[in-house]
């Protein structure tokens, strides 16, 4: 029973990562149509943005208040990824709309450079991050044990998903977020200013990138290939859900995380990744449109 | 001789052809110094023969495929396999052992024949390929849909061959194999390296030939008809699919291909080269040459391997990195055409630019005079 509960837990802590992850893919692929090969090096930039500010503490502020260097960190990462996305976006994405294929290659490119760049300052040797003294540790019930900071990447997750929904569904922005991506033309005669949505949504797809990668921080070692791990996982995850909805990538992410982890309880996890991502692309063969697909009669989808 | 001629492209290949050939000559009298840069140039003939299979599938019927890596790996694992057992005298090889199995695996018995090889070689990554076209492209998954599932296909196959290491030997792959003809090291073994070689060569001009030939028949127009106008295609009645299908296979093949002459030269394997930085490096070759255009793949595979080659090692290295993304993505954004299209098109585009912008003052001024006339 015990082991059940922890397979479960476990399943559930990878589901929790991927959705992170696949959060701002699915708001940069689903509703801007761009495919950002450069996500997974917005989740390295948050990383190594959590190691940069733990340092930061340890070295100009008292012992006393270093375990605050985390939330600090949850919210840098933020800033920084978000405004690296708006700059990404204004100067190589704003060119590349309606050409999903070029904008792939391009931030290929920009990708390359981005992990160069953390090789150069901080070499190729992975670095770690300790986790503040509220995370380390675990609740530990009956014969099962769950570590704090698991629980706590669950319970962001959470906060980010509900968050994301408000911001998308009930928020001025997100309508006019929503309006921009469906009919452009109509949108900007309304008076939005659709190159600024561009900007703002790309920014937040990437900042939601920047915080999975502070959580990943959590986790294990970071080194410049930390994104590279996760975004192929992602990628299929936001297909399997079904481009441009939330609940697609809730329940796509639950799939794969889930169905990895159990696979890997019976071999190995370089098998799990494998038999998974096959079973995703023979499903995706019946409905190559995704889980919850929209529903379209229109030819070129 | 009439269409070399005639055809500034093919012309320019046959040049970039007999440079290559020239080569281990120069070597031998002493013109260039390094054998390893003329082993190099090797390597470059296999890059350009999978950038011109990546081109076919890419540059003409518009599908952008992440993942040749994996036929590449397929097509040197195979030919790798049947060098290691060559060496072996065709019994277990020792990471077999220390892998556990005792007697040499069932899929690896017909790699003992050269003609099995050679078959299975270009076999299995045509059916493989053969079956997931069918399967995707039936399905009408298109677009950046299909680079996706490649994408994920090649991880599945890389994340394969590292847990199933007593077969595949795991993340160090095949290594220490000599070539087809024998140890290629050495100046001793100069006759062994320029065999090697010049198959390398006869392959790649048969594949440009081929290519050529096929871009120009009926077959090639309606590659780009699908790439320019898929549903038009469809509706003029054409089965799309199995266009699609049999292109990604024979582009597959030259993959593999490519790779079983890699291994020749490289003399090991690993499934690095199934990942899918190593699939996208394929797709920049391409594009920095100029897809759509068979001898675009060819000097873009070249071009970039021999930066590559001379700026990734010692202090450059780092700004290679830098160099190779900010290339790519200046490409991508503003020279679709890559460097084939820059001196075919844009270039003198611009030239005529400038002369029509040096004539206008004069036109005005002759009217002008015209009016005072009056």
């Amino acid at each position: 029973m015990s082991e059940w509960i922890t397979l479960i837990f476990n399943g559930l802590s990878l589901s929790s990562i991927i959705l992170l992850t696949s959060l701002g893919l699915a708001i940069t692929f689903g509703l801007m149509r761009v495919i950002n090969m450069a996500h997974g090096e917005f989740l390295m930039i948050g990383a190594y943005m959590t190691y940069v500010i733990q340092e930061l503490f340890k070295t100009y502020l008292p012992h006393s208040v270093l375990g605050l260097y985390y939330p600090c960190a949850l919210v840098v990462s933020f800033g920084i990824t978000f405004l690296l996305g708006c700059a990404l976006e204004k100067a190589v994405i704003s060119r590349l709309y309606g050409r999903e294929i070029d904008s792939l290659l391009a931030t290929w490119g920009i990708s390359l450079i981005f992990q160069q760049a953390a090789r150069s300052i901080f070499g190729t040797q992975g670095v770690n991050v300790t986790a503040p003294d509220y995370l380390s540790g675990g609740l530990t019930v009956g014969a099962c044990t769950f570590s704090y900071n698991r629980l706590f990447i669950i319970l962001l997750v959470l906060v980010c998903l509900v968050l994301v929904w408000l911001m998308m569904y009930r928020s001025n922005f997100g309508k006019q977020m929503n309006a921009v991506m469906q009919n452009r033309p109509m949108a900007q005669c309304m008076g939005i200013n659709s190159r600024k949505i561009d900007c703002m949504t790309f920014g937040l797809g990437s900042a939601l990138a920047g915080v999975a990668g502070c959580s990943l921080a959590l986790l294990g070692s970071i080194d410049s290939t930390i994104g590279q791990n996760y975004i192929v996982q992602c990628f299929i995850t936001v297909v399997l859900g079904g481009v441009g909805n939330l609940i697609g990538s809730v329940v796509g992410s639950g799939i794969v995380g889930g169905s990895t982890i159990f696979v890997q309880h019976y071999t190995s996890s370089m098998i799990a990744n494998a038999v998974v991502l096959l079973i995703i692309i023979l499903f995706l063969q019946k409905k190559p449109q995704g889980l919850f697909a929209l529903k379209s009669r229109q030819l070129d989808e | 001789m009439k269409p070399l001629i005639s055809n500034k492209k093919n012309l320019c290949f046959v040049l970039i052809l007999l440079a290559l050939g020239l080569s281990p000559l120069l070597l031998q009298m002493g013109v260039i110094q390094s054998s390893s840069f003329v082993l190099f140039l090797g390597k470059c003939i296999c890059f350009s023969i999978a950038a011109i299979g990546l081109d076919l599938i890419w540059g003409y019927t518009g599908i952008l495929s992440l993942g040749h890596g994996l036929y590449f790996c397929l097509g040197a694992y195979c030919m790798g396999m049947y060098l290691k057992l060559q060496a072996t005298g065709g019994v277990i090889t020792d990471f077999m052992k220390t892998g556990g199995l005792t007697e040499l695996p069932l899929i690896w018995k017909p790699f003992n024949s050269f003609f099995l090889t050679v078959i299975l070689m270009l076999a299995v990554p045509a059916v493989l390929s053969g079956i997931l076209g069918y399967l995707i492209f039936k399905n009408r998954v298109k677009g950046v849909y299909f680079s996706i599932i490649s994408q994920a296909l090649t991880w599945t196959g890389y994340s394969l061959f590292i847990a199933l290491s007593p077969y595949t030997n795991g993340n160090v792959g095949i290594t220490e194999i000599q070539s087809l003809f024998g140890s290629i090291r050495g100046s001793a073994n100069f006759g062994h390296f320029c065999g090697v070689f010049y198959l390398a060569l006869v392959v790649l001009a048969g594949v440009y030939a081929l290519s050529v030939w096929l871009t120009n028949c009926k077959f090639g127009k309606l590659l780009i008809a699908i790439r320019d106008g898929e549903n038009r295609t469809y509706f003029s009645g054409y089965c799309v699919s199995s266009f699609k299908t049999a292109i990604y296979s024979f582009s597959a093949v030259l993959a593999a291909l490519a790779g079983a002459l890699y291994i020749n030269f490289n003399g090991s394997i690993t499934p690095s080269q199934m990942t899918i930085s190593y699939s996208i490096t394929m797709v920049i070759w391409v594009a920095v040459g100029g897809r759509g255009t068979i001898l675009g793949a060819v000097v873009g595979a070249i071009l970039i391997n021999l930066c590559e080659y001379n700026l990734s090692s010692g202090a450059m290295v780092d700004l290679w990195q830098y160099l190779i993304g900010g290339i790519f993505c200046v490409m991508i954004l503003f020279f679709k055409g890559g460097i084939i299209g820059l001196v075919t098109e844009q270039l003198p585009a611009t030239f005529r630019k400038l002369k029509n912008t040096d004539r206008k003052p004069v036109r005005v001024k002759a009217k002008k005079e015209g009016v005072n006339h009056a």
